[in-house]
């Protein structure tokens, strides 16, 4: 069906790791990797490690990463014939998607028409749910309060008020009882309305205890399709998933088989080619639901990659220049256990407010089984224009106990100073032994993580260390320059002297 | 000797790092000021410091320890050590700033414990800010003593081989003008 097309030179439309991530398999490709860059990003890393870079000009993402004219005008300018979207920004979003296919570039996505469909909730469930996939019980669009009382009634309560142009949690809410509803679908409207420009409100059965478990589906543009099993997702803050891992523990050998096929037929349903992941609820008792499709790359992408030792990104290029799947289902196998960790510059001791700053100084973890995709290094600045998420440590071992393990030494060596990062949090999330028995449902963070201070108290060992970095006086007689502790380095002079 | 006070939110800590003689190792221990005096919170003996870019490694028979830490030069301070960071302030600065500027008054004085090695200057000598006065070793390394500001050297007041304390006057210097 589809005619093989040329992928030599990709414009990856993003910034921080993803867009670093993806350059360095586009050169391992032998493909140029050409980036953008907003102005405060004009010596972030991606535009570094990019072959080629455009400045976009401008600071807000809307006037530049969101800004479709500017992005295919650099695609040009820079002789591209590929745009990876990456995920964020553009990546769902069908008109650009389709305007890259119309300016004759090839776009490492699903086709325009399948964003579209799966974009909206409402037609996504409809779609998927002939196909056979299961979703959870809900209701039409509704505005009328007199209907979302029957309809709550005939799903029965606890139900869950949903945005239909939704994501993130915004709009979303819980009602436990028919009292509680009429005020409740008010406030989901006006914050939807709010947040997407578009109130239009759904309910759907509320699943207590609930695991998000999603599949990482493949498929080329002749309608080839698998999946390279599930994620585990439920470990969440606010919504957003802030720890991610496979295998999960809540499933057996039967139940992944079930949930991989109904992923594959919902993204069969989507007419989907590409990369792209199928996410459930999962309830107690081995219940799964068709949640939503993310039409892209997802962000914890590389715990897949680790267990099936696969590059993602290697096999988006290849079948959106045409190729074949390069594997057939039986052919994917995985091993071993892999664990992401979302490192964000937020402060977990002071509600997880945002951080920003200079990175003073950046220790990465290493060893073996460690991979941390990262968009920052020592000497760049965090800005608050976008999202504050400074890499993704993944730790891979041969089985739960031993990644977790790992994990928790890596994040222990993981050395940031400057904006304050959730790092100390997730060390004692991964340490915590409900963690470790695998108790990881989506309210996780508020019954074992609520009012977490820091663990470890170090303040001695922290003020050691910094008397040994440097004199903290040695401004007062007028040493060197006369003043300033910067203009004199004792432990440059004790090292001359051979300590 | 030098001794380093540091304000950890509202925590007092006092480190105590100590030389040994002709040994690249150090002794260090850390004591907390309380309203009851001081109790020591934590003792290091025979400690090798390494120093590799931000990354401060303390290598010692009982435990190592390693942290990244950034100096500002107001004073204020961050060590990340087992991923969690710690900001502090310079107790003693902290207090000195809220007077004259450090070495820019006819006073010159000893930055640090130490012992002076080399006075560089003669009583009438004209200096100008920044002319190198004496010499004094602490923690095994030399430090030039440079003058605050420009003048006529009026008075030495210590001696190759004398120990100094922080804050002693070493030398006086008649402003110009």
């Amino acid at each position: 069906m589809a005619g093989k097309r040329t992928i030599r030179r990709v414009l990856i439309a993003n910034r921080g790791e993803i867009a670093v991530r993806i350059a360095r398999t586009l050169k391992e490709m032998g493909i140029a990797a050409l980036g953008v860059a907003s102005d405060p990003d004009l010596s972030a890393l991606h535009a570094l490690v990019c072959d080629q870079v455009a400045p976009l000009g401008g600071t807000t993402p809307l006037e530049t990463y969101l800004d479709q004219e500017k992005i295919l005008a650099a695609a040009k300018a820079m002789g591209a014939d590929a745009v990876h979207p990456g995920y964020g920004f553009l990546a769902e979003n069908a008109s650009f998607a389709k305007a890259v296919e119309e300016a004759g570039l090839v776009w490492i996505g699903p086709p325009p028409e399948s964003i579209a469909l799966m974009g909206d909730k409402l037609t996504a469930r409809e779609a998927v749910a002939k196909a056979g996939v299961p979703v959870i019980p809900g209701s039409p669009a509704l505005s009328d309060p007199a209907l979302a009382r029957a309809e709550a009634e005939r799903i029965g309560y606890p139900v869950m008020i949903k945005a239909s142009a939704g994501g993130g949690g915004k709009g979303m809410r819980v009602v436990r009882s028919a009292e509680e509803l009429e005020a409740s679908l008010e406030a989901a409207r006006r914050e939807s309305g709010k947040a997407f420009g578009d109130d239009t409100v759904y309910l759907e059965k509320f699943i207590e205890r609930p695991r998000h478990i999603e599949f990482q589906v493949l498929a080329d543009r002749d309608g080839r399709t698998v999946h390279l099993f599930e994620r585990e997702c439920s470990i969440q803050r606010r919504h957003q998933k802030i720890v991610e891992e496979t295998p999960s523990v809540a499933l057996d050998e039967r139940l992944r088989e079930e949930m991989g096929e109904a992923a594959v037929e919902a993204a069969r349903a989507a007419g989907y080619a590409n990369a792209g992941t199928v996410e459930f609820i999962f309830g107690e008792g081995g219940k799964f639901y068709f949640l939503e499709m993310n039409t892209r790359l997802q962000v914890e992408h590389p715990v897949t990659e680790m267990t099936c030792g696969i590059d993602l990104v290697r096999h988006q290029v290849m079948v959106a220049s045409g190729e074949p799947l390069a594997f057939t289902q039986k052919e994917i196998t995985r091993r071993g256990h892999a664990i992401e960790c979302r490192i964000y510059a937020e402060d977990p001791a002071n509600h997880f407010f945002p951080s920003s700053g200079v990175i003073r100084a950046l220790v990465e973890p290493s060893g073996p089984g460690i991979r941390n995709d990262t968009g920052v290094y020592e000497g760049a600045e965090v800005t608050t224009f976008y999202d504050p998420m400074l890499s993704k440590l993944v730790c891979f071992a041969e089985d739960r106990r031993a990644a977790a393990e790992r994990m928790e030494r890596a994040l222990r060596s993981y050395l940031v100073l400057g904006p304050s990062t959730s790092i100390p949090f997730l060390a004692d999330l991964v340490a915590h032994q409900a963690f470790l028995e695998g108790d990881t449902c989506t309210d996780f963070i508020p019954k074992y993580m609520e009012g977490w201070t820091p663990r470890a108290d170090k303040k001695a060992e922290a003020a050691l260390l910094a008397a040994l970095a440097g004199p903290a006086r040695a401004g007062g007689g007028g040493a060197g320059a006369g003043r300033g502790r910067e203009a004199f380095d004792i432990w440059q002079a004790l090292g001359r002297k051979g300590l | 000797m030098r001794t380093l006070r540091y304000n950890l939110d509202g925590e007092i800590l006092e480190v105590e790092v100590r030389e040994r003689a002709g040994s690249p190792l150090v002794d260090i221990t850390v004591r907390r000021e309380t309203e009851a005096g001081k109790e020591e919170v934590l003792s290091l003996q025979e400690a090798r410091v390494v120093r590799r870019g931000s990354l401060v490694q303390v290598v010692c028979p009982g435990r190592n320890l390693e942290g990244a830490v950034h100096l500002s030069s107001s004073g204020e301070g961050w060590v990340c050590l087992e991923g969690m960071t710690y900001g502090l302030a310079d107790a003693d600065l902290a207090a000195e700033q809220e007077g004259e500027e450090p070495g820019a008054g006819p006073d010159v004085q000893a930055p640090m414990p130490g012992r002076v090695v080399k006075v560089l200057v003669e009583p009438g000598a004209e200096v100008k800010k920044g002319t190198p006065l004496l010499v004094v070793e602490s923690m095994k390394m030399e430090t030039e003593i440079a003058a605050g500001i420009d003048g006529v050297v009026e008075e030495i007041r210590v001696s190759p081989g004398d120990n100094v304390n922080p804050g002693d006057t070493l030398i006086r210097i008649q402003p110009q003008g």
